[in-house]
């Protein structure tokens, strides 16, 4: 096999995610004005970068149409005036559509093709609920290929607490609660600060807002809050809105170097993408998705959990979470698991969470320098997992 | 009719590094197709949110913004309609008392111009102490002495201040008495109205970053102060291009001018302030500025809808024609060309007259690939798909074929007979005749609905009306293909009927009949010229005769003669203009004098008395409020505005006359004459 080059994370950003409401952030705020908002941001923060040495301009939605279609990698690089020169391209993988854009420009990278590439995900569900214009192929239900229930998340985390009884209610609102406790105090420690940029938002009321915090945190959320809230998709069920990830919309992109050029220009680079693992698994419990990817990264790359310092995993719902740290023999309030918080208090705009997470992992390396190794990893619709490792450079 | 109110609306984004911020916009609820504009209630917002800003300690700096693609666009120029000077003064002082409040306000203040900003919208950017524009914003203009009044809220007063009274003047006066020139940002930034020229994309974020930087002095704007060594060369220039323009008849531009000069020979600004109420609280009651309230409507709003379409499908024009490929004839089909992009076929008798054709054409389009309005290789294939031909074959398949062959009954009637046998029985017949009878022209044919009149004026691409004549028994669908044309030809079209001369032909012609008179009693040309002039019109009758030609100007006269020779009398002294062969009546060589061949030959009535220049005025409006008259009688238009709309368009009649029918009535002329007015009293508002 031919030697692969590195491909390194030089900086990441982010606007802050708004609830998916019609009095929300970005209730009249287009999805392709928040990606070229992030993409200005990721220009301006980055002067050694002219804008026509970026290569390709990736960025993945869930839902392809409207203002989230026409081949998004193109519009936003347009709109947001790099020069016509620079391609761009779309990617759906639901959940993990930002993580699939990271690794697909880190592989441009690594062969040689391209030398800087941004990689991004946006996802506006206000505009675009999950699931809109979508038509499952009958033959699912008929054939008994996927179980209906499969197709609502909220049923798939009802049937991962099934599967795994130990993983009670109690447990998934306690690890909610830290989710909420995390996130404050790295808002309050200015984590979010170092890739979060602000994004001015249109309002019926007030005219032109300048956003700069995220909207979806609830902080001060206590376990007796979360005890008295339903559970919507079972009577009787463990899944409230209060252990899982909300409705938000956000955009957020890595900007992806060569070691060899980001040197050349003086970028900085973090650290450096080694390998990843997609994986399926059962439609039904897809909450397991981030086991097995983990599970199948270490063995690619012969690491075990112990050589990990941090891991950045999406929140779509806690019992996802816990899930993995039960099977890891981590304890619910690991320090290497989220420790800044995660998606069930920022929200999760489908696509654009992988983002959001390989710049808190960055940023996690930045302030550890003891830290070498980190993971990125999600859970993904119709039952898939990803997981992607990072190094210290 | 008011427009949408407008409100101020505030937030407040807090800066990690200049602290609170208050956050300004204007917005009217609608989108940017009604855009923004400033009435007493707007004012009234902006006192309630400044005085909001103003209670708080906290915050550190002011931005100012507008809705997407619009930062201001004026005032609500409805409220001007029908106000007495003391509402007027009322007005225009609740307008600086508000931006006044908002240039005294401590904290730093940035008006971030993200769109169309023209006259109060640009004066409420002044106000600020920082400007940034947005390098697609525009239209940017001070508009207000087009409209016969002058920016009045603190414009002729800080205009000068920052820019210098040259950009000052170019601004409020040279570019509004140029057919209202309006500017792009690029243009605004180099005139200095602004600090920092920012990409569209992420411009308020931007202009925010740059209202903490002078919050926290991180950074600082100096503007140096302007140089006003050439002052005086300044106004006599602006006092002389108001005299060129307007001739005196409207005030607006000489006490916009007397302002600007207070502020540049650093006049107090306050005493500047009340100066512009003074003379607002004058203008804005005066018949000029009403007359222009009423053109503005009529041009900007009336003709736009086309009230006169009939509600039927337009052809569809994928094939055009031209018949007649003369200069008329080029130059149409250039426009169609451009306009449509579809194929065109230009057929004349005479090969060497197409060969001047395609190169008049070719050269168009050319010239509009220099200027960067036409893509190269689009004007290579456009040049591609158009036949130059003498064979009537060739015009097979053509969905419209407009003719511009010479004014002559017989060749029209021929050409349109030999049009009929090559194309579909529903492809359109447009003549572009000035004066001749349509429905004669379509008489002997198998299908005389699909025949129109299309009036184009000299010079084609830049004049802006379109006569569209309505002949008895056109089809609706005609009628809606040749509103449909107007359109995409971007021409401002008119109804009228087919009656000799039309509209702009038949008031030019009446209105020339009563200066000529003046002639044949003895009055100088020139004199002729300037008593006219006096009126606002742009040129004199005898200077305009030489643009239009003597022939062209002799044959008209002849049409109108057959069809009213009552009023329009076969005056001797013109037919003998045609025969000289000259191309004017001026010796423009020699200054404005008369050739001698024509001196010589004109005949002075015996015993005739010279006019007064009033006289010579009052005998020329009463002969055209005549004239109005009967056309309304007639039914040419079915309204005295459609009069006006094509005076304006067509002929250049002064937006502050409100083309001739309003100021008829404003005078009273109308009144004495006819008991009543001519407009009608509908014609208040935009209508």
């Amino acid at each position: 096999m031919t030697q692969l080059r590195d491909a390194v994370y030089v900086d990441g950003a982010r606007v802050p995610i708004g609830r998916a409401r019609p009095d929300g952030y970005y209730a009249n705020t287009r999805a392709d004005d928040l990606a070229v908002r992030v993409i200005r941001a990721l220009l301006d923060r980055n002067p050694q970068l002219a804008p026509h040495q970026v290569d390709d301009n990736v960025w993945a939605a869930t839902t392809q149409i409207g203002d989230q279609g026409l081949t998004i990698g193109r519009t936003t690089a347009i709109l947001s005036g790099l020069p016509k020169s620079v391609p761009g391209y779309a990617v759906d993988r639901m959940c993990a559509g930002a993580l699939t854009t990271i690794t697909n420009a880190a592989n441009a990278i690594r062969v040689g093709a391209q030398d800087v590439v941004i990689a991004g995900g946006v996802e506006h569900m206000g505009r675009h609920p999950m699931g809109e214009q979508a038509d499952p192929n009958p033959r699912f239900l008929a054939e008994g290929l996927v179980d209906g229930e499969a197709l609502v998340m909220g049923n798939t985390a009802e049937n991962l607490h099934d599967h795994l009884p130990e993983i009670t209610k109690e447990r998934a609102d306690a690890y909610a609660v830290q989710s909420q406790e995390r996130v404050a105090k790295a808002a309050s420690d200015g984590v979010f600060d170092s890739h979060v940029v602000r994004m001015s938002a249109w309002s019926d009321a007030h005219g032109w807002r300048v956003v700069t915090e995220d909207e979806h945190p609830r902080p001060g959320t206590t376990i007796e809050d979360l005890q008295g809230l339903r559970t919507p998709f079972r009577p009787g069920g463990r899944v409230t809105a209060g252990n899982a990830a909300g409705l938000n919309d956000g955009a957020g992109a890595a900007l992806l170097a060569s070691a060899e050029t980001a040197d050349e220009l003086g970028l900085p680079s973090t650290m450096r993408l080694v390998d990843y693992a997609f994986v399926g698994v059962e439609p039904e419990t897809m909450g397991w998705g981030p086991v097995p990817a983990t599970e199948a990264l270490l063995d690619k790359t012969g690491l075990s959990i112990d050589d990990i310092d941090v891991v950045e995993m999406t929140e779509a719902f806690a019992v996802q979470c816990v899930a993995f740290l039960d099977h890891f023999d981590l304890p619910l309030d690991s320090e290497r698991v989220n420790p800044y918080g995660g998606a069930i208090a920022l929200g999760h705009p489908l696509a654009m969470s992988g983002a959001r997470l390989t710049a808190q992992l960055a940023h996690y390396l930045q302030t550890h320098p003891d830290a070498r190794y980190g993971i990125t990893t999600l859970c993904i619709g119709l039952g898939m997992g990803c997981a992607v490792l990072w190094e210290r450079r | 009719m008011s427009d949408p109110v407008t409100t101020f609306k505030v937030s407040y984004p807090v800066s990690p590094s200049a602290g609170r911020l208050a956050l300004l916009t204007m917005d009217n609820g609608h989108d940017h197709t009604k855009p923004t504009t400033l009435g007493v209630d707007a004012l009234a917002s902006l006192e309630r949110a400044l005085d909001e800003v103003a209670a708080q300690s906290d915050v550190k700096g002011l931005l100012l913004t507008g809705k997407p693609f619009v930062f201001a666009a004026g005032a609500d120029l409805n409220q001007f309609a029908d106000v007495s000077p003391e509402d007027a003064r009322y007005g225009v002082s609740a307008g600086h008392d508000a931006f006044r409040r908002l240039a005294s306000l401590e904290v730093p203040t940035l008006a971030a111009i993200n769109g169309a900003t023209l006259g109060g919208g640009l004066e409420l950017a002044l106000h600020c102490d920082y400007r940034t524009l947005s390098e697609t914003a525009g239209p940017i203009a001070f508009p207000e002495v087009f409209l016969s009044i002058l920016p009045g809220w603190g414009g002729t007063q800080l205009a000068p201040r920052l820019l210098g009274s040259r950009a000052a003047l170019q601004l409020i006066i040279h570019n509004a008495l140029s057919n209202n020139r309006m500017i792009q940002a690029r243009e605004a930034f180099d005139l200095g109205l602004a600090d920092r020229l920012l990409a569209p994309v992420d411009f308020l974020e931007q202009s925010l970053a740059l209202l903490e930087r002078l919050i926290t002095g991180e950074e600082t704007i100096t503007r140096p102060a302007p140089d006003e060594r050439h002052l005086d060369e300044a106004l006599t220039e602006a006092r002389k291009v108001a005299d060129d323009r307007t001739h005196g008849a409207t005030p607006a531009p000489y006490r916009a001018i007397d302002l600007v000069e207070h502020a540049a020979r650093g006049g107090d600004l306050e005493e500047g302030r009340q100066g512009e109420i003074d003379a607002m609280a004058e203008l804005v009651p005066a018949r000029q500025a009403q007359a222009s309230i009423y053109a503005f409507n009529l041009v900007q709003s009336r003709v736009r809808k086309q009230p006169w379409k009939p509600d039927a499908e337009p052809k569809r024009l994928q094939r055009i024609g031209v018949v007649g490929a003369g200069l008329m004839g080029s130059q149409l089909g250039a426009l169609w060309l451009q306009r449509y992009q579809v194929p065109l076929v230009m057929k004349d008798l005479d090969q060497e007259v197409l060969a001047r054709s395609q190169s008049t054409i070719e050269g168009e389009l050319d010239k509009r690939v220099q200027r960067g309005r036409l893509d190269a290789a689009k004007a290579e294939w456009l040049k591609s798909v158009v036949t130059y031909t003498v064979d009537d074959a060739d015009l097979a398949g053509c969905d419209l074929v407009i003719e511009a062959v010479v004014e002559r009954m017989d060749v029209k009637k021929r050409v349109f007979a030999d049009l009929e046998r090559v194309l579909a029985p529903d492809a359109v017949l447009a003549t572009n005749t000035s004066s001749l009878s349509v429905a004669e022209m379509a008489a002997d044919l198998q299908h005389p609905e699909r025949v129109l009149g299309l009036h184009f004026f000299n010079p084609v691409s830049a004049m802006p009306l379109l006569e569209v004549v309505r002949p008895p028994h056109v089809s609706d669908g005609t009628m809606a293909t040749g509103f449909a044309a107007a359109k995409t030809l971007r021409k401002s079209g008119v109804q009228v009927a087919d009656a000799p001369g039309f509209v702009v032909n038949r008031i030019l012609m009446r209105f020339m009949g009563a200066c000529g008179d003046a002639a044949n009693r003895g009055n100088a040309f020139a004199d002729i010229d300037d008593a006219i002039k006096g009126l606002g019109l742009p040129m004199g009758p005898f200077e305009l005769l030489g643009l239009v030609g003597l022939e062209v100007g002799a044959h008209v006269l002849r049409v109108m003669h057959e069809g009213y020779p009552d009023r329009f009398p076969l005056d001797a002294n013109f037919q003998m203009l045609a025969e000289t062969g000259l191309p004017g009546v001026y010796d423009w060589d020699r200054g404005r004098v008369p050739y001698d061949e024509i001196r010589e030959r004109w005949q002075v009535l015996e015993g005739a008395e010279p006019l007064t220049p009033d006289q010579i005025r009052t005998q020329a409006l009463e002969a055209v409020a005549d004239e109005a008259r009967h056309m309304l009688d007639e039914g040419v238009v079915a309204d005295a505005r459609d009069i006006d709309t094509c005076m304006i368009l067509g002929a250049g009649w002064p937006f502050f006359n409100g083309g001739i029918c309003k100021h008829l009535d404003q005078i009273g002329l109308s009144e004495k004459l006819f008991g009543e007015p001519l407009v009608g009293p509908h014609d208040r508002a935009a209508g």
